[in-house]
């Protein structure tokens, strides 16, 4: 591990290019598309979902394909886009115990944690999915999303397929997924697969703000620079539709899309596919106003614990408010020690967490170049995680009566589910002692958009710290659970070739 | 005396583990084992002489102490009652530490340092599994399958689990000031007083740990003689 100098631009690293039309797009890019279905199936008759999977797969004339990471024609959009993964449930049914043996024998490193899935007890506590968030509480809290007559098996075993449905036009996504269901084969009168979980997910609507969660924040201001992919190979690169210099260090595409220039041996099964945490996370908008509400200026607090402004400014580059003037890779080109090549702002060297927290929330999901954060080795490297999130339920109203449901859906896209989604989810988020050397008085807790449970018998958890520009430590007290888990899924994420594979009941 | 401000949680990051490790090592290789475990210790130290030394890892790797050491095959115990004993045609290595927080977390970042890899690689490729009782020597665990699949950067959990093969202790154990009586017993005078606190709460004007012990470290320390009694 050594220090960063970010004083040229990043050269993308040299690496064979990934095998577009073999890669599910959601791997490799984001596809901004406002209006999504995240569907879990149940397997019913294992020869009719083999079925319905072969004429998912490219090149078949159904209703819908799956939707891979070749470029768009004309860079013409699709009106949509499709993707798939299994469980280890769901791979066990379409391809055997024995098949699933081999592949796991051959593939350790990565599939290990797969197999044991979310529900998993050592996951749950390394992850947080406990009490509140434990496993037999998921899936059930939304009035309509449950689809099976029993209830959710607290394994997750009858949870096999999940489809992504994405949509350019908000009446599109049920004639779409009308089609999709059209797709799946009947047996002897039944369907080969059923719906268990549906949920549907829309943009945030306030006024003219796009792309926002319900804690107010704008999202989806920094994914990793995926290396070997067409539209990242330049230091300019597109972004809100226009073209913008990229300071983003290039991240192997291996830890996204599994290749053999990974240094972990898979199965060919695994070849250009990749493994998802799937979350279904339940967002506390009254807990985190009334929090933020305690302190003099409420959307300062707010910025403490995110590491931006509302509108995405970063506080690295705008410690005292939002900036209007910041467009395209503006708003993630910025380091914490030593400056981006265009990053904007006093670029500030950082290290002692006097302008952006250690705690906030964008600073531990990407410590970035702060190589005095345990185990951030690399940081174009081992821990980053796509991420294919996006809101669902309603905009929180003051008053509003108790119950409703809403946050955040999505997958959190890795090859290595320890080292990307688990590592941080447990070290640098859930886990105190994010970093040495920190001045905070609580070690700078966890992570404070998810939050303290009631249960944590961690007293420096309970309270956010920050340390302003001239020393001061200023403590906001009170610090309830944010963020809690409604449902969450480990599923493999295949490439085209092993989902035909899959779909005949194979290995590659 | 006010309890009030008395330690009563220590969270993992925090809480003190044992490594306690047996190594059955190629027959007449011994020595070769120490060179690994000296450029490990070099790896985390980050020597002084090095033009460009990296970064301060001693809170990373929160090891509080460390003892290698070597006995070549056939060694009969240093005491009168047995104590490490080398099997007939293997040497032993003996790892002792005290580490702070959680090993398996770490061990896939740790393993990506070159030169961490290349000492563990080398302890590794030195060992010999042959022939021990419960021990499937190319196992999915084994020297031979680590070393046969890119060395231990590549497969970090197998490499766990050969640690976990050899290793007397118990990795999920805390060091504990108060406790009732187990076997093993294991004691921690300061339980939650991690590398990386000592470092912090010896801050000297506000920087922690570097005037007390610098990093990288610019002079031996000097260790007077100590005495042993006088037993005749």
């Amino acid at each position: 591990m050594g220090k960063t100098d970010q004083t040229e631009p990043e050269e993308p690293v040299v690496l064979p290019n990934p095998v577009l039309d073999d890669i599910q797009g959601l791997l490799l890019r984001g596809y901004n598309f406002n209006h999504i279905k995240y569907i879990v199936l149940n397997i019913r008759d294992v020869a009719g979902a083999r079925l319905f999977c072969k004429n998912l797969a490219p090149g078949s004339n159904a209703l819908l394909n799956i939707t891979t990471a070749k470029p768009w024609q004309h860079g013409y959009k699709p009106p949509y886009c499709l993707n798939i993964g299994f469980t280890y449930a769901g791979l066990v049914q379409m391809i055997g115990a024995t098949n699933c043996g081999t592949v796991a024998a051959e593939s350790r490193e990565l599939f290990s944690v797969f197999k044991r899935g979310a529900t998993d007890s050592k996951n749950c506590d390394d992850i947080g999915d406990t009490y509140e968030s434990a496993p037999n509480k998921w899936w059930t809290r939304g009035k309509d999303d449950w689809q099976l007559p029993n209830p959710p098996d607290p394994n997750g075993n009858d949870l096999h397929m999940q489809l992504t449905l994405f949509t350019q036009v908000e009446s599109d996504r049920e004639v779409y997924y009308n089609k999709l269901m059209e797709m799946i084969p009947v047996v002897n009168g039944k369907p080969a697969l059923v719906p268990a979980f549906i949920k549907d997910s829309d943009p945030i609507y306030d006024g003219d703000k796009i792309d926002y969660i319900h804690f107010d924040y704008k999202d989806s201001l920094s994914q990793p620079r995926v290396g070997g992919v067409p539209w990242n190979n330049k230091l300019l690169n597109m972004r809100d539709g226009r073209l913008s210099a990229d300071d983003r260090p290039v991240v192997p595409s291996y830890h996204f899309a599994y290749n053999t220039q990974s240094p972990y041996s898979a199965h060919k099964l695994l070849y250009n596919g990749s493994f998802a945490a799937f979350r279904f996370l339940y967002q506390d908008v009254k807990a985190f106003k009334s929090f933020i509400g305690q302190a003099k200026d409420p959307d300062l607090v707010a910025a403490k614990m995110c590491g931006r402004w509302a509108d995405g400014t970063p506080l690295i580059v705008s410690p005292t408010g939002p900036l209007d003037s910041l467009k395209g890779f503006d708003y993630t080109n910025f380091n914490y020690i030593t400056h981006t090549t265009h990053q904007k702002g006093l670029k500030p060297n950082d290290t002692l967490g006097q302008v952006c927290p250690y705690a906030a929330h964008i600073r531990r999901a990407n410590p970035r170049d702060d190589y005095n954060v345990t185990g951030n080795i690399n940081e174009a490297g081992i821990n980053r995680v796509m991420r294919r999130a996006s809101p669902y339920g309603p905009k929180y109203v003051e008053g509003e009566p108790e119950g409703i449901q809403r946050g955040l859906i999505g997958l959190f896209i890795g090859c290595h589910l320890f080292n990307q989604f688990q590592f941080i989810m447990k070290n640098w988020i859930s886990n105190g002692k994010f970093r040495f050397p920190d001045a905070t008085n609580n070690r700078s807790g966890i992570d404070p958009l998810f939050g303290s449970y009631p249960q944590d018998g961690d007293p420096m958890h309970k309270y956010l710290e920050y340390i302003t520009e001239t020393g001061e430590k200023v403590d906001v007290p009170n610090m309830t659970r944010f963020i809690r888990t409604d449902g969450s899924l480990y599923v493999f994420l295949p490439g085209i070739t092993a989902l035909k594979a899959i779909a005949a009941g194979t290995l590659p | 005396m006010s309890k009030s401000n008395a330690i009563n949680y220590v969270g993992t990051a925090d809480q003190q583990h044992m490594l306690f490790l047996f190594f059955p090592i190629k027959k007449g290789l011994f020595h070769k084992a120490l060179e690994g475990a000296q450029l490990l210790h070099h790896a985390v130290k980050t020597a002084a002489n090095d033009p460009v030394p990296g970064p301060d890892m001693r809170a990373q790797t929160g090891v509080h102490f460390f003892m290698f050491y070597a006995v070549p095959a056939g060694s009969k115990s240093k005491l009168p009652v047995t104590t490490f004993q080398p099997m007939p045609d293997k040497d032993l290595l003996v790892v002792q530490a005290i580490y702070d927080g959680e090993f398996t977390d770490y061990i896939g970042s740790f393993v990506q340092q070159q030169e961490i890899e290349k000492g563990l690689n080398l302890i590794v490729s030195l060992m010999d599994e042959s022939n021990i009782p419960g021990i499937d020597a190319n196992g999915p665990n084994s020297a031979n399958f680590i070393m046969g699949h890119k060395g231990v950067k590549s497969n970090p959990d197998a490499f766990n689990c050969l640690l976990m093969n050899y290793n007397f202790a118990d990795p999920t154990l805390a060091g504990k000031a108060v406790d009732k009586l187990t076997n093993p017993l294991f004691g921690a005078t300061f339980p939650g007083l991690s590398v990386s606190n000592i470092l912090t709460n010896y801050s000297v004007n506000g920087v922690p740990g570097v005037e007390l012990w610098p990093f990288p470290p610019e002079t031996d320390i000097e260790f007077p003689q100590s005495s042993k009694p006088d037993c005749s």
